[in-house]
């Protein structure tokens, strides 16, 4: 089923635009760097700027359009009693994009902010305890939206406990994570279709083998329920997964099985795979997953570095695919091929320009139909 | 004929790799290590005691020398006591540097003996067949694991702060010295120099090592953020969601934190490249001293 690439609505985003300039006086004022001596304030932060030639910028499966794009993001971590007994994190990602090329109608900003509050406290030499609380927000000026892009916020929490394992050598260290989280996503527009509560739990052990190699096995569980899906039964017509107000509503157990093993060398390597199996109520949503993802990062002469990054998912639905718009949307929870190329030359050590290549090949609004998309950029990297 | 002498050759390696091998087995262990260490504690603290007593004492004639007259008897008296003491601090400076080098040579077998007790450790360990008999035998030697690694972590800051003494001469401008000293004096500071430029352009290296890590690090963050951030990806969103709150389980994240400093490694290495360019400093200006007083006695 094709879909419209864009539909109307009415909140703006005039609160995003306020933070987003407030961070950027923030910036601009300068925090003053880490000095030598331990204080416990830390920070980290940069802000990205690219242009863009995205040659289907509304992320159609067929008559892709050509547009031009800019973003603007901005990414600061600061975190206080950085290296104490307890620390609190403050996190905030935020950005506003720009289209320009379209010209029928006229496509308006859109505005994500994202933040994380964080606490970790110190019990013992081994143990540590953590919670943190997340707000992410999307939205599009005058209540404008790509259909693959609807504004949506999400609420999420955490509280996790952490164990420090005893090394069995120097800079072996290894530590162990377990914790229970919840989130809360509700769309704007399409909350009907995507809008989503998730409870769950997860495990990790996480080891460091010398200063270079680092490797995380992690387990999850999810148990994700859509209020506002009714659950298919086999032979059902799609479009019931909306209108069965009568009907249980659809659930999804999540599971996944993943590791990351990160190795910082002339050539740094970050290789990642994850098992998913997805147990639906409802017919045609139960599936598994083989997700493979890889990073390179080298090192060229004229303070220049490449990086490449591909990601790749092989899905297997254990029934029929419905064909309904209950598929993805560019927030959450499926299926992704991407493949990036970026190249990026210091020209001071705090500035950086890039050139990238993306190649996206994802899961469009209709369930199992998948779009591709090209991107090409040139952008600028400020890291204070 | 060939043959004949290749495998002659060929027994002469191998007897030599047995040697090898055999010197390797058969040398000190880490209680004889121990034991040669704890001998040679008691007669540095002995020797530093002496070097103390001495250089007061010689700052003490120097300034008798100064408020006496030259040419007076007892000027000449405190010259000779100056010198005396001077060559008595020689003699300790260079007992002392012999017994640093062989401290810093036990220190970094005993950490090689502790390696190698640790990986045979790890091999019983694995070794022993886990059943409820051997559960006393596995906690036993589960602990001498711990305290091997425990000693063995313990020895890492001594042997680096020993490879960081760069044995500086204490250089004094004396107001005797004569062009010979002069001279003499002016070449120890320059060696001092090209000494403290070697070790810091090591610590350079180790402390952009680090950095460039730090960077890779951030790059692959970065990246992922910025996809994140925009949807691109929606894997990686659920991701940034929940793992990258607490960022423990991030290669380069800070959850780590709340256990260990990742940044201690780095703080240290600026200290101590910090501590090496006020020494350069201070040794390049001794040797202009040096060198502008040298001038003086030909002017």
């Amino acid at each position: 089923m094709e879909t419209p690439g864009y539909v109307r609505s009415v909140r703006p985003a005039h609160g995003g635009l306020v933070l987003l300039v407030t961070l950027t006086a923030c910036l601009a004022s300068g925090l003053h760097g880490q000095t030598l001596e331990r204080s416990p304030w830390a920070y980290q932060h940069d802000v990205r700027l690219t242009y863009e030639i995205d040659d289907n910028v509304a992320e159609r499966i067929s008559d892709p359009v050509r547009a031009q794009v800019a973003r603007l993001a901005y990414r600061g971590d600061l975190w206080w009693g950085a290296s104490g007994e307890q620390r609190v994190s403050l996190s905030y990602q935020g950005g506003v994009k720009r289209h320009f090329g379209f010209s029928e109608p006229a496509v308006t900003s859109q505005f994500v902010n994202e933040g994380t509050l964080g606490y970790q406290r110190r019990l013992s030499d081994r143990f540590a305890m953590g919670a943190a609380v997340g707000l992410k927000n999307r939205a599009w000026m005058d209540g404008f939206f790509f259909i693959n892009e609807d504004g949506f916020t999400r609420v999420s929490g955490s509280v996790s406990g952490l164990m420090n394992l005893q090394p069995l050598g120097e800079n072996e260290v290894a530590r162990v994570e377990v914790g229970a989280r919840y989130s809360d996503t509700d769309f704007e527009n399409l909350d009907a279709h995507f809008g989503n509560h998730l409870v769950g739990a997860y495990a990790s052990v996480t080891k460091e083998f010398g200063t270079d190699l680092t490797a995380t096995w992690d387990y999850s569980y999810d148990r994700i329920r859509y209020p506002g899906r009714g659950k298919l039964e086999a032979g059902d017509d799609p479009t019931a997964i909306i209108r069965g107000i009568t009907r249980d509503r659809q659930e999804d157990h999540l599971h996944e099985l993943g590791t990351v093993v990160t190795w910082l060398g002339p050539i740094s390597v970050q290789g990642e795979y994850s098992f998913r199996l997805n147990q639906s109520n409802s017919f045609g949503f139960s599936y598994v997953s083989h997700n493979v993802g890889m990073q390179l990062l080298r090192r060229l002469p004229w303070g220049m570095l490449v990086q490449l990054y591909g990601q790749v998912e092989l899905r297997d639905f254990n029934e029929p695919v419905p064909s309904t718009q209950a598929g993805s949307l560019d927030t959450g929870e499926t299926e992704n091929n991407v493949l990036l190329l970026r190249l990026v030359k210091d020209v001071t050590p705090d500035y950086s320009i890039e050139v990238r290549y993306g190649r996206y090949r994802n899961e469009s609004i209709t369930l199992n139909d998948f779009y591709t998309k090209n991107i090409y950029a040139v952008g600028m990297n400020y890291r204070p | 004929m060939a043959r004949r002498r290749g495998l002659l050759f060929l027994g002469v390696a191998l007897a030599l790799l047995a040697g090898t091998g055999e010197s390797v087995a058969q040398g000190p262990g880490i209680v004889e290590l121990r034991r040669l260490i704890a001998q040679r504690e008691p007669e540095i603290a002995r020797l530093e005691a002496r070097q103390r007593t001495l250089e007061a004492r010689g700052d003490s004639l120097s300034q008798v020398k100064r408020r006496t007259a030259a040419g007076s008897a007892q000027f000449e008296t405190v010259s000779n006591r100056i010198r005396e003491t001077g060559d008595q601090l020689i003699r300790v400076a260079r007992e002392l540097r012999t017994f640093y080098e062989q401290m810093r040579d036990l220190k970094t077998q005993l950490f090689n003996a502790y390696n190698q007790a640790i990986a045979e450790t790890n091999q019983r360990i694995e070794r022993l067949p886990k059943t409820p008999g051997n559960t006393g035998e596995l906690n036993r030697l589960t602990e001498t694991l711990r305290q091997y690694v425990a000693a063995r972590e313990a020895l890492v800051p001594q042997i680096e702060e020993a490879q960081d003494d760069l044995f500086l001469p204490e250089l004094v401008l004396d107001p005797t010295d004569g062009p010979s000293q002069l001279r003499v004096k002016e070449a120890i500071a320059r060696d001092a120099v090209d000494k403290i430029d070697a070790r810091i352009a090591v610590i350079r290296e180790q402390i952009e090592a680090l950095n460039r890590k730090q960077r890779d690090q951030e790059e692959f963050r970065r990246l992922k953020d910025d996809i994140a951030l925009w949807g691109d990806q929606q894997s990686i969103q659920a991701e940034s969601v929940f793992e990258a709150i607490l960022e423990s389980n991030t290669p380069g994240g800070r959850g780590v934190a709340v256990f260990n400093d990742p940044d201690e490694r780095l703080r240290d290495l600026q200290r101590r490249l910090i501590d090496l360019r006020d020494r350069r400093l201070e040794y390049s200006r001794k040797a202009a001293v040096f060198a502008e007083r040298l001038r003086e006695f030909y002017h």
